[in-house]
Parts: C-alpha cells; sequence; structure tokens
C-alpha cells in the first residue's frame, strides 16, 4: 500500500485511465468502442480465417527479421562461412546471405524455415477457409464482395510465396521460377513487356532478383494488406454468418426467433472472442513452431547455388501451383497454333499455364453469381442439403488434386515404374473424368438424381427441435 | 455420422490419398550439410530427433496440410472446450436475469444495435487459479530454455520444442483463464442494413 491510501494495482488504473483519456479527447476512441462488443458466433470452422491472419503476421514479422540479412543481388561475393562445402568458393550474394542467415545466425534456421512454413500455412488456411464458405453458401447475397476480396487474397498469397521462392538464388528454385519466366513470356502479344516487367529481362538477368524481391517484400505484402483490410471491414460491416439455432434466443431484452437471421447470435469481440482468437494465435505459433523445428523447407545448402548449365533432377513448383504445373504437363505441344492474318502465336504453354488456371481462377471469381441468391442470406447452409453446389466443389478438388497429380508425373513414373510420358493419356482422361465421376456420385448421394436419403429433412438434420435458447441454461 | 457424408469423404480420399502417397516419395534421403565449427559458435543442425535434410515442395505440401488439419482439430477441440465444458452451470446463472439490459458494467456490450442474451458470472475456482500459475510457470520456463538456446547453441530443433511448449503453455493458459475467470457472455445484435425490413 502507497502512502497515498491507493494500492499499487489502483494506481496502475488510474494511470491507465488517464493514457486512455488523453488518446480519447484526441482521437474519439469512445465513438468506436462500441465495435469490441461485435458479436462473433462460435462456430469452429470459422476460425479459418483467422489461422491465415496469424500466418500473415508471423510472415510480415520473420520476414522483417531475414530482410536484415538478405541481400538482394547475383553480383558474385566469396563464402567465408560455416558450411563446409562452400567455402572459398564465389556465390552470388543472395546465396550467401541466405546461407549466412542459416547456418550463423543465430535462431536464422529456425526463423527462416518459421517464415516458410507460415507461408504454406498461409496459402493452405486461406484454401479451406474458402472450401468452408463455399461449401457452407457463405458466399451468397450478401457477401459476394468478400468472396471477391477473399479471392483476391489467395491468388496474392500464390504469387506471394512465387516471388520469395526464387529469392535464395539456389539451384533448385531458380530453375523452378523459370518455368513461370517461360509462361509469363508465352502470353501473346503483351509476353515479353510482362516477362520483362515482373524478371527485369530474360531469366535470369542480374536484375530479377531485386525485382522479385521488390515484388515480395514491399508490393504483394502492401496490396494483401490493403485486401485483408478490406476483407475485415466487410466482415464488420455485414456481420458474420450464422449457423442455423437450435431454437429461439430469449435471453436479453428482445426475444430472438430461430429463423430471425436479421439478428446475428455470439460471443461479443471483447473479452470472450479475443481470448479465443489468442488460443487460435498461440496453438498456430506452436504448430509453427514445431514444423520449423524439425522439418526443414526449402533447405538451399542442399540444393546449391543456381547453375545455368545444369537442370536439376527432380523439378516442380511448391505444392500450391502443382496443378497449374500439370496442365503444362498434359496441354501436348501440338495444341500451339498461330492465329491467322493477325500472325500471333498461342503456345500450348501459354494455354497450360496461362489459359487454363485463369478459367479456374474466374470460375472461382464468378462462382457467387452462379449461385446467386436474389434475397440475403445469412445463415450457413447444411452442403448436404445442397446437391448440386456440393458435387461441384467435390468435382473442383478433385480436378484439382488430379492436376496435381499430372504436375507430379515424374514421381508417379517412379512409384508406378514407366514412363511419365506414358502417363500424359491416362492423367488427361482422369483430369476430365474423374471429377464428373465424383461430382455425380456427390450428387446421387445427396439425392439430387431425385434418390431418397439425400439432404432429408432440414429440421432434423440439424438436429434442431422447437426448444428454446435461453440465457444462462 | 451420416451416410452422405461418409460417401463424399470416401471420394474425396480415393483420390486425396493416392496424391499425397505419391508426393511423400519426392526427395530421397540426402547426407546433412557438413559445418565448419571453428567458424562459428553455434550448432544450428545439432537435435535430439533425426529429421529429413530436404523436403520436396510435394512432400511440403502433404505435410502443411496433414499439420493444417491436426491444427484444426486441435483448434476445435479447445474451441469447443471454451464454449459448451466450461459453459456456466445452473448455480451460477441464476443472477443472469439481473445482468441483462446493460447493467454488465461493460459499455460495449449492450448498445441500442446489440443486447446481452447470457451472462453468467465466472466460476472463479481454485483449481483456475493453480491451472492458470501452473502454465505460467511452464511458459516462463520454456522462455527461459528458448533464451539459453539463444545465447548459446542455437539449435533448430530445440528452437522448436522450447517455443512450442510455450505457446502451447500459454494456449492452455489462456483457456484456463476464460474457463474460470471470464464471464460466459453471448449478445445479440442487428444486422444494420436490414433494420429497415423488419
Amino acid at each position: 500500500m502507497a502512502a497515498d491510501g491507493r494500492s499499487a494495482t489502483g494506481r496502475v488504473v488510474d494511470a491507465g485511465r488517464r493514457a486512455y483519456g488523453w488518446v480519447d479527447a484526441r482521437l474519439d476512441l469512445d465513438r468506436d468502442a462500441t465495435l469490441l462488443g461485435k458479436a462473433f458466433p462460435a462456430e469452429d470452422s470459422f476460425l479459418l480465417g483467422e489461422v491465415a491472419l496469424f500466418c500473415f503476421l508471423v510472415l510480415v514479422l520473420s520476414g522483417i527479421f531475414l530482410g536484415f540479412f538478405f541481400e538482394p543481388s547475383t553480383t558474385e561475393v566469396e563464402y567465408e562461412g560455416s558450411v563446409d562445402e562452400f567455402q572459398g568458393e564465389e556465390l552470388p550474394a543472395s546465396y550467401v546471405s541466405v546461407l549466412n542467415v542459416t547456418y550463423d545466425v543465430p535462431f536464422g534456421m529456425f526463423l527462416r524455415r518459421i517464415h516458410h512454413w507460415a507461408a504454406h500455412f498461409f496459402v493452405a488456411s486461406l484454401g479451406l477457409h474458402m472450401l468452408r464458405v463455399f461449401f457452407t453458401g457463405a458466399y451468397r447475397n450478401p457477401r459476394e464482395p468478400n468472396w471477391l476480396v477473399g479471392s483476391g487474397l489467395a491468388v496474392l498469397a500464390m504469387g506471394a510465396a512465387y516471388t520469395g521462392y526464387a529469392l535464395p538464388y539456389d539451384e533448385f528454385a531458380s530453375t523452378a521460377t523459370g518455368i513461370g519466366f517461360n509462361v509469363v513470356q508465352s502470353i501473346p502479344v503483351i509476353g515479353e513487356t510482362s516477362a520483362d516487367i515482373v524478371f527485369g529481362g530474360r531469366f535470369p538477368s542480374s536484375a530479377t532478383i531485386p525485382r522479385l524481391y521488390f515484388l515480395h517484400v514491399l508490393v504483394i505484402p502492401a496490396t494483401i494488406g490493403v485486401l485483408l483490410a478490406a476483407h475485415l471491414w466487410i466482415l464488420v460491416r455485414q456481420k458474420h454468418t450464422e449457423a442455423p439455432r437450435d431454437g429461439d434466443v430469449t435471453g436479453g431484452d428482445e426475444r430472438v426467433d430461430r429463423d430471425d437471421d436479421g439478428v446475428v447470435v455470439g460471443l461479443p469481440a471483447y473479452p470472450n472472442q479475443t481470448a479465443v482468437s489468442a488460443v487460435v494465435f498461440f496453438l498456430t505459433l506452436a504448430a509453427l513452431s514445431l514444423l520449423a523445428g524439425f522439418l526443414p523447407v526449402h533447405n538451399v545448402a542442399e540444393y546449391g547455388p543456381n547453375d545455368p548449365a545444369s537442370t536439376p533432377e527432380l523439378i516442380m513448383p511448391d505444392w500450391f501451383l502443382m496443378w497449374g504445373y500439370g496442365f503444362l504437363k498434359l496441354i501436348p505441344s501440338w495444341m500451339s497454333f498461330d492465329v491467322p492474318l493477325v500472325g500471333v502465336h498461342v503456345s500450348s504453354e501459354f494455354l497450360g499455364g496461362v489459359v487454363l488456371p485463369g478459367l479456374v481462377f474466374l470460375a472461382v471469381f464468378v462462382w457467387p453469381f452462379v449461385d446467386y441468391e436474389s434475397e440475403p442470406t445469412h445463415f450457413t447452409a447444411d452442403p448436404l442439403e445442397r446437391p448440386w453446389q456440393t458435387a461441384v466443389g467435390v468435382a473442383g478438388v478433385v480436378f484439382v488434386m488430379i492436376a496435381s497429380l499430372a504436375g507430379m508425373d515424374v514421381i508417379l513414373a517412379d512409384v508406378l515404374g514407366t514412363d511419365s510420358t506414358a502417363l500424359h493419356a491416362p492423367l488427361t482422361v482422369a483430369l476430365f473424368v474423374g471429377p464428373l465421376v465424383a461430382g455425380a456420385i456427390t450428387y446421387w448421394t445427396l439425392g439430387g438424381f431425385g434418390e431418397e436419403g439425400g439432404g432429408g429433412d432440414p429440421v432434423a438434420a440439424d438436429g434442431a427441435g422447437d426448444e428454446e435458447v435461453t440465457g444462462g441454461e | 455420422m451420416r451416410r452422405e457424408l461418409l460417401v463424399i469423404g470416401a471420394v474425396v480420399a480415393s483420390v486425396l490419398l493416392p496424391m499425397w502417397f505419391v508426393a511423400m516419395q519426392g526427395e530421397p534421403p540426402s547426407e546433412e550439410i557438413a559445418i565448419d565449427r571453428s567458424v562459428s559458435d553455434i550448432r544450428p543442425l545439432d537435435g535430439f530427433v533425426d529429421a529429413p535434410n530436404k523436403l520436396s515442395p510435394s512432400q511440403v505440401g502433404t505435410i502443411v496440410w496433414i499439420a493444417l488439419f491436426a491444427l484444426v482439430g486441435v483448434l476445435a477441440a479447445a474451441h469447443r472446450f471454451m464454449n459448451y465444458a466450461v459453459r456456466p452451470s445452473a448455480e451460477r446463472t441464476e443472477g443472469a436475469a439481473e445482468t441483462d439490459g446493460g447493467r454488465t458494467g461493460t459499455s460495449w456490450l449492450a448498445t441500442d444495435e446489440r443486447w446481452v442474451v447470457e451472462y453468467a458470472r465466472p466460476a472463479e475456482q481454485a483449481e483456475g487459479l493453480i491451472a492458470m500459475a501452473g502454465l505460467t510457470i511452464v511458459a516462463i520456463v520454456f522462455a527461459a530454455l528458448f533464451i539459453g538456446e539463444y545465447l548459446t547453441l542455437a539449435r533448430t530443433q530445440y528452437f522448436g520444442v522450447y517455443a512450442a511448449a510455450m505457446f502451447l503453455a500459454l494456449a492452455g493458459s489462456t483457456v484456463a483463464y476464460y474457463a474460470w475467470f471470464m464471464p460466459h457472455v453471448e449478445v445479440a445484435e442487428y444486422r444494420d442494413h436490414r433494420r429497415g425490413e423488419r
């Protein structure tokens, strides 16, 4: 107890109130304080977006750390670090800087791995988040804008990972990045110019790494930040979707009918949802720490520096671009053609690397306008009660997985003991037949063909009764 | 589990599992990078478990998805525990009515657009305090080990274990705080742009 009769805690609280008052007088914090009570429906799957958000935060923080050590240059310098096999060799400066941060900076290897795993987690959690939104119909009116923003975020996340992939300028990544260069260059009319802008000339040129670095650490993250802010602003404005209620909500001043989606019920942002988010944050960091501690990702020392005179035995892009790589593998070269009169050449690289992935992304972007609701819908749907939408989703997932298998055709050929070119025909057939079969089975299972046993009675399906949800019971 | 879900799950798994199997064949085992210990005092490669030295992007993809599904499972379990297992008992909800109408003492919870539909005082039991104290000590111990590792050998595997243990302890501590010391609150609020249609 202090001399003025107040406890230390009391004085700290008073100081906090004074500090808040000082800021509030200048920024009018109280006006927006009610946002702290925003309702978050307590749905497990709604936390996936938070996993993605926290991965982005980890990426920014670990990226800042790595940025202090990374040198975006291909200028040859002599390596003097602790990796035996490269000592005394002239190596690209970017490669040397990554070796240094990995092997000679305390904590460097761990943070570099965290950065990589967080990048992969970011893309995967975004993908799973989108699948959740897709299968529960949470993109429907009025949430089409947020689906578009979220889809843009997914594209940018892939772009961020791709531009970061080549930065160490190791043999594997530079070769894989070269595939991207060839794809960009294959775009009719604007290909050369686009490749010049992104890669700074014919890949790999001395401008490539600085150009990709600029995109990786500034342009793309800043754009992701803006889109994330837009995503959250729209979410706050529209409020969350909500799973169908078990019954009427009778606690408080006003009864909320079970079917009234004009009201959202959930945990307040502060303190309850904040605590849940803290748990998501800590568990995400724990998962990333375990991965980073035990599993290497993109081990540049194992791959060695970029060597224009050789090609690694196994070449493939990051897993989330594997499906696009699969298209490249499956589109035969004879599909290239020249457009008569205008003299434009349309190559198989352009068809497989730009047109087909572009159509996939186009389908994703326009989906809310295909499965369109004229009236605003705020309750999530049960995927088992939406035969054709769920069938399309399953078909899409199977399509991407088979295309990814095609991207790994060399490994698949090894597993099957055959030649990879012999697999292209069956994989092409599977790419189109597999999704159709999977979609048809899904559609049939859910009663889409009029069979019994599909979605069933919606009331029975969600286990709802007529009971009321009363406050505190 | 509903039959439809099982069938659809089997359809997806029939492609997913073979794809994962193929993807995991990516890179054969390789020799560990040799380090010249006269150059640096740190030992980032030292550890207590044999781990792969190299992973192909396809292997990384499979590992990421399995890890993400595991994380989602743990998150769901923690979330459910926080929202259901620690839900207030009848004894503690007797006072729920008196907290309605903005008498919770927290100005942001109840507004013209929002009201409290469920409020229960925290249990504030001794076991909560013990759990939080224990987990806080665990977090501090592993944070100290982490710093110690940073200042000495900087072994990556140990960083991973210490950091993971620290974050798990912090997550557990937060769950314990939520379960025993946080009031259970639920609010309902209008969706603004719909009000005119009501």
